[in-house]
């Protein structure tokens, strides 16, 4: 007799290739690699914050905070130290990680509304702390000083870090998933106090999930302003960062891997064939957002999934 | 300088804050529904009231109760077309749908009337002031902090004297009973999203007549009722009341130390009363076995 073991392996070679090719295809297509690098940020963001909101139902308004952490604290210690903006993203990882338990440990005692708008609350101070620093060049933002960065290839270097960024994490999370303690996760998304009554320690895993998505996403804003050279409190502490995470995360899937690919792909094609209309796109954005919630609250990959029980990225396990 | 005329202002600008922090707290109480739209409903109301001041001119009362109306409509409505299908025990939906609402009505706005700042003029009214206690106060702004008192008063007399206050107070507790009573549940929470919905929207017309608003003001103003309602309390008039002039008056304090600091200082109250209600020191000191 064999044990349990994961299902559909066939499944999971999908999902390489599937995440292979969209690499690949973002290598060799286009020149300007902008948007790609962009959208491999902001879905390894997606993910982050899908592991906090999909799995441990902690539905988060201030990620924001992250991404600005991350991206000052690049910023500040290339700027002071002078080394390599890459080795950088460590330190954005370091600090976003101690923010995140400072943040975890404030919120402690507030779960859902409570949670949701209290971290906001903390983004919004940290937004307008950073706006009175002057030492950062306080509403004024800051450039980044790194004389040593070479024109020619930065653009490539910066994209590579974002496609390893969104690789890692995928890989990552989906790895995790699959151990013991994602396992864990899953349980408390589909019944908390079953969860617990079992063993599996909710709070401590809502910790690790909730620094694990900040660290994401402060490493993507990182990166993200690295590739811009500049930095702002208004544009890296900003809500529509959320928001776009948010609508990835609601109307692919949330609490599954493969909805926050499905998300990032209608975000951005929406984004592009609304180029010329700014106010419409968010518009609908908000429109998708509200009318998922209604006709579809597990999102698209949420009705794919109950129809045919397929999945891209096998979690579960099946006894033989 | 004497921070007394600060203080009487943030008091008279807090009566409003607590009005903000009843319409949420409202909502959540009866239905367990955190409407994230609702600073926009507060901007909406504003610029609902400057439109009709500009376009039919009628007086500023006449203009408050077609306010009070046409919100009252627009949160029945968003609660019977939407947020009723989304009951239960899962409060996500509901607030990523409102999230999503706030996202449209607030670029709704900006697309018909533009991003700009903007403040309502009602007139001569606005640079009356009377002397108390040696500093001069304007009128207006105890004009409509005594409209915000009323208001408060209205609410607790619709709660304790009414059959629709005592069934709220039913569906707060327990929704279940209130049917076997013969309510329609859907009804009354409808008309409680009304309700919230109203008192915020007029609050933010009162709001926008002493101050300015934008588009964009209705984040704010959601942190601000967010805020009124954790340190005020839920289900608790007289806490909202003191939670909002509690913050008006440090909100207003901030700004005169430092201009730019914007809700900076009421945030960082919040958060000290928020870890002073949370700081638990027995609890420090006896483990607690799992």
């Amino acid at each position: 007799m064999n044990g349990p073991v994961f299902s559909r392996n066939a499944g999971l070679i999908g999902g390489v290739l599937l995440v292979g090719a969209l690499a690949l295809s973002a290598i060799l297509l286009p020149v300007d690699r902008r948007l790609p690098m962009e959208i491999c940020l902001v879905l390894a963001m997606a993910q982050g914050w899908n592991l906090l909101c999909g799995y441990t139902g902690l539905l988060s308004f201030g990620h924001q905070a992250f991404i600005g952490v991350g991206a000052y604290t690049l910023f500040l210690v290339v700027n002071t130290l002078g080394i390599s903006p890459f080795l950088g993203l460590a330190f954005s990882a370091t600090v976003s990680a101690v923010v995140a338990v400072v943040i975890a440990l404030l919120l402690k005692g507030s779960r859902d509304a409570y949670f949701s708008i209290g971290i906001w609350v903390l983004a919004d101070c940290l937004r307008l702390l950073v706006g009175q620093w002057d030492f950062v060049g306080s509403s004024q933002g800051m450039v980044l000083n790194a004389p040593d960065i070479d024109p020619t290839t930065f653009g490539d270097a910066v994209f590579w870090a974002a496609l390893a960024l969104v690789l890692v994490t995928q890989f990552a999370i989906f790895g995790l998933l699959r151990t013991r303690f994602g396992l864990g996760l899953m349980a408390i998304r589909d019944n908390e106090t079953a969860a617990a009554s079992v063993g599996i320690a909710p709070g401590r895993s809502r910790i690790i999930a909730f620094v694990a998505s900040a660290v994401i996403c402060a490493v993507g804003g990182a990166i993200y302003y690295l590739s811009v050279l500049y930095v702002d409190p208004a544009g890296a502490f900003d809500l529509d960062w959320q928001i776009r995470i948010l609508f990835i995360v609601i109307v692919g899937g949330a609490g599954t891997l493969e909805g926050p690919l499905i998300g990032t792909a209608i975000y951005f094609l929406l984004r592009e064939f609304l180029q010329d209309h700014g106010g419409l796109f968010l518009i609908i954005q908000g429109a998708i957002a509200a009318l998922t919630m209604l006709f579809a609250p597990q999102g698209l990959w949420g009705l794919v999934q109950a129809r045919t029980g397929f999945q891209l990225f096998p979690t579960k396990w099946v006894t033989q | 300088m004497s921070f007394l005329p600060t203080i009487l202002n943030g008091l008279m600008v807090g009566g409003l804050y607590g009005l903000f922090g009843l319409g949420l707290a409202f909502a959540f109480g009866i239905m367990r529904i955190v409407n994230i739209a609702h600073g926009e409903f507060i901007v909406l109301g504003a610029y609902i009231g400057a439109s009709l001041l500009s376009v039919t001119h009628l007086p500023l009362p006449a203009v408050i109760v077609l306010v009070a109306v046409i919100t009252f409509a627009l949160g029945w409505a968003l609660q019977t077309v939407m947020l009723n299908r989304m009951i239960g025990p899962n409060p996500v939906p509901a607030m990523v749908a409102t999230m999503g609402l706030s996202i449209i009505i607030r670029n709704a706005l900006v697309e018909y009337y533009g991003a700009d700042i903007r403040a309502i003029d009602i007139g001569p009214l606005q640079d009356q002031g009377v002397s108390i206690f040696g500093t001069s106060i304007g009128v207006l702004p105890i004009i409509i902090f005594l409209i915000a008192v009323l208001l408060f008063v209205l609410m607790h007399i619709l709660l304790t004297r009414t059959t629709l206050g005592r069934a709220f107070r039913a569906a707060a507790d327990d929704f279940e009973i209130l049917e076997t009573l013969g309510f329609n549940r859907k009804r009354v929470y409808a008309i409680a999203m009304g309700l919230a919905v109203t008192l915020s929207a007029i609050a933010g017309l009162l709001l926008a007549i002493r101050s300015s608003y934008s588009p964009y003001s209705g984040v704010e103003r959601l942190l601000i009722s967010f805020e009124v309602v954790i340190i005020g309390g839920i289900g608790s008039l007289r806490g909202s009341f003191l939670a909002g002039l509690f913050l008006g008056v440090v909100q207003l304090i901030g700004l005169r130390i430092n201009p730019n600091s914007g809700p900076l200082f009421g945030h960082l109250a919040f958060f000290l009363i928020l870890l002073a209600k949370q700081a638990n020191l027995p609890a420090l000191f006896i483990r607690r076995r799992a």
